[in-house]
């Protein structure tokens, strides 16, 4: 079971967006959906993905529940290889990387 | 940057397609068509790129996928086919090149058009055009496809007349949704004619796309008119697909003509006339009914012994609208019903004698039930529980046991007291022992008054939770390590999606430092 974490994103919210327009897509349906999407984004994100990111900023909140970190960043720049990206505040949802056998979302 | 966003597009799209796949056993177990597959798969994509958050998806998009038509010719159509190709010459000469090399190869035929412009594409009679996604179109006479300017419908309603032949799509599948015109998918290169979109299923109204491909003269797409056009008229049944498929399919079996979809469409009328005014036949033959229960032309109603069992036959209806709920009162006028039975003509004494063996409570019912007749008029066979209208000693003690009136204004009074003690206790000022309840709510309200000025300063940050976590900049991933060393904290990131300043990025380890 993977994480159902990544279905807040841009990809994710469109597909349950999809998903709901569709009414010959049952809910069960649906599920399986999104599921499957849960499986595929995190396989793709584990092994397609190679690039770093730095950032600094100030931490505004912190929270840990659940195995689950969230934090609210203030100020923060992104910095990768090639560019900068600055922004006022940002929420960061982090789970547990270190064992990913459960569904946390 | 831009490696960046071509990386992240080949992943989105990567993963909807791994997405798509894997589902597509699933689809099919569920007894849904591939179609739905499809449109899911445009539906999302669509979002996403209307979403900005990557840039160049499409593009990206239309490099991978550059063609969407599998032509599927019959078997002998090499031969035939050199005469259309060369009406194909003119408007469309790359395209015919394709098309021929393509052909010897077999039935299958992938017609794949440039990304430049190609319409008007003319596509010769007895062609069936196969999508990428599989429906099948069978062409039955030549038809030209152009390319229409952006907002403009296709088939506006006057051109239906003046066509003589029409020219019949069928459909092979036997998918639901009609040849609708359906919205063009935002690719850059609307490659495909009206009827082969694949659309969705909802029977929403068609939008005019940005560029829909029409077809001029000898259309396809006439049946499809009047399918959309029943839209407003039979919203329900074109909620059930197959219903509607099936009306598709039988409006198209004969040579499509305007005068026939219109008789279909009138076909698909609702029944307009309701029956009406079916309670109000009772009224007619005199005898009418009120809640249920049938009441007798007026007639006096007298004590006599003869008339005995027919009251109390209205007795026991009585009953049962007085105390619907009384289910010892049900039992009750059953054996009313069964002392009337065994005694036939038995007066009203003897009713009473009888009554005795019934419940306490029933028993007095009836017997006041009983006096009700002698005081109350003919028409008045209601007999009202609540009021001080009954005039009957009788009537006024069962008003008691009922909680009548009398018993409701103490209980009001208690009420107020109560909620007067309540009101003294709540409040701190001393002088809360007047009896009127209207002069404490004024001092409860100036109270209040003074105290939210009070209040008002205490739990300033309250409004800033959840606004704080209300942010579009969003990070979803996973953690490795978070660490902190008094108020510098430290975060050890991986495998992450970032959305911020509306454009998506990603990452497979980020590395952060923040102080609080």
């Amino acid at each position: 079971m993977a994480y159902q974490l990544y279905r807040n994103t841009t990809l994710g919210n469109s597909l349950q967006e999809s998903l709901d327009e569709l009414i010959q897509i049952t809910p069960q349906l649906a599920l399986q959906v999104l599921l499957q999407f849960d499986k595929a984004i995190n396989t793709a994100l584990a092994n397609r993905v190679r690039n770093r990111v730095n950032f600094k900023g100030s931490l505004n909140t912190y929270r840990f529940c659940d195995n689950v970190w969230t934090f609210v960043l203030n100020d923060v720049e992104f910095r990768e290889v090639t560019d900068l990206v600055k922004v006022d505040k940002v929420k960061i949802v982090a789970c547990d990387g270190k064992n990913t056998g459960n569904t946390a979302e | 940057m831009l490696s960046n966003s071509n990386n992240l597009s080949k992943l989105y799209l990567s993963v909807i397609e791994d997405v798509i796949e894997n589902m597509r056993e699933l689809i099919l177990d569920e007894g849904l068509e591939d179609r739905v597959l499809e449109v899911l798969k445009q539906l999302w994509e669509s979002k996403v790129m209307q979403s900005n958050a990557v840039d160049g998806l499409a593009l990206v998009k239309n490099t991978i996928n550059s063609s969407n038509f599998v032509l599927q010719l019959p078997p002998n159509y090499g031969q035939n086919f050199t005469k259309p190709t060369a009406s194909m010459v003119n408007p469309a000469g790359q395209n015919v090149q394709s098309f021929t090399t393509k052909n010897n190869g077999g039935t299958l035929a992938t017609f794949s058009l440039p990304p430049g412009v190609t319409y008007p594409v003319q596509i010769p009679a007895g062609v069936t055009l196969q999508t990428a996604s599989g429906q099948l179109y069978k062409v039955n006479v030549p038809v030209m496809v152009t390319q229409a300017p952006a907002g403009q419908c296709p088939l506006p309603p006057s051109q239906l007349q003046p066509r003589q032949r029409v020219p019949v799509v069928e459909r092979r599948d036997l998918c639901s949704t009609s040849l609708q015109p359906a919205p063009v998918v935002p690719s850059t290169v609307p490659k495909t004619m009206a009827p082969l979109k694949t659309e969705p299923f909802t029977p929403r109204p068609v939008a005019c796309p940005n560029a829909v491909p029409q077809t001029t003269e000898q259309k396809p797409l006439i049946p499809l008119v009047p399918l959309r056009d029943e839209k407003p008229v039979v919203p329900q049944p074109a909620v059930q697909p197959t219903v509607q498929g099936n009306h598709v399919l039988q409006s198209e079996a004969p040579p499509v003509q305007a005068p026939f979809s219109l008789h279909t469409q009138m076909s698909f009328q609702p029944p307009y006339q309701p029956p009406l005014y079916k309670s109000e036949s009772p009224f007619d033959s005199g005898h009418f009914t009120l809640d249920g229960i049938d009441f007798d032309s007026p007639k006096p109603i007298d004590m006599s012994l003869t008339s005995a069992s027919t009251q109390m036959q209205s007795l026991q209806v009585k009953m049962e609208t007085v105390l619907p709920d009384g289910s010892a009162f049900g039992a009750s006028k059953v054996a009313a019903e069964e002392t009337v039975r065994q005694e036939g003509h038995g007066g009203t004494a003897d009713m009473s004698t009888h009554l005795e063996g019934l419940p306490l409570d029933a028993s007095k019912l009836e017997m006041a039930l009983l006096k009700d007749y002698n005081y109350n008029d003919a028409l008045a066979d209601i007999i009202q529980l609540d009021g001080p209208s009954d005039s009957s000693s009788d009537v006024e003690e069962f008003e008691e046991e009922m909680g009548g009136a009398i018993g409701e204004n103490d209980f009001l009074g208690m009420m107020t007291a109560e909620a007067l003690q309540a009101l003294q206790e709540a409040e701190e000022s001393s002088d809360d022992g007047k009896s009127s309840s209207g002069d404490d709510s004024v001092g409860m309200d100036e109270v209040t008054v003074e105290e939210d000025p009070l209040n008002s300063g205490d739990d300033v940050s309250e409004q800033d939770v959840p606004d704080l976590f209300d942010t579009n900049n969003v990070i979803v991933c996973q953690y490795d390590k978070i660490h902190r060393s008094k108020n510098r904290w430290k975060f050890y990131l991986k495998d992450g999606v970032m959305c911020y300043g509306g454009k998506d990025y990603v990452f497979s380890k980020a590395v952060g430092e923040a102080e609080w």
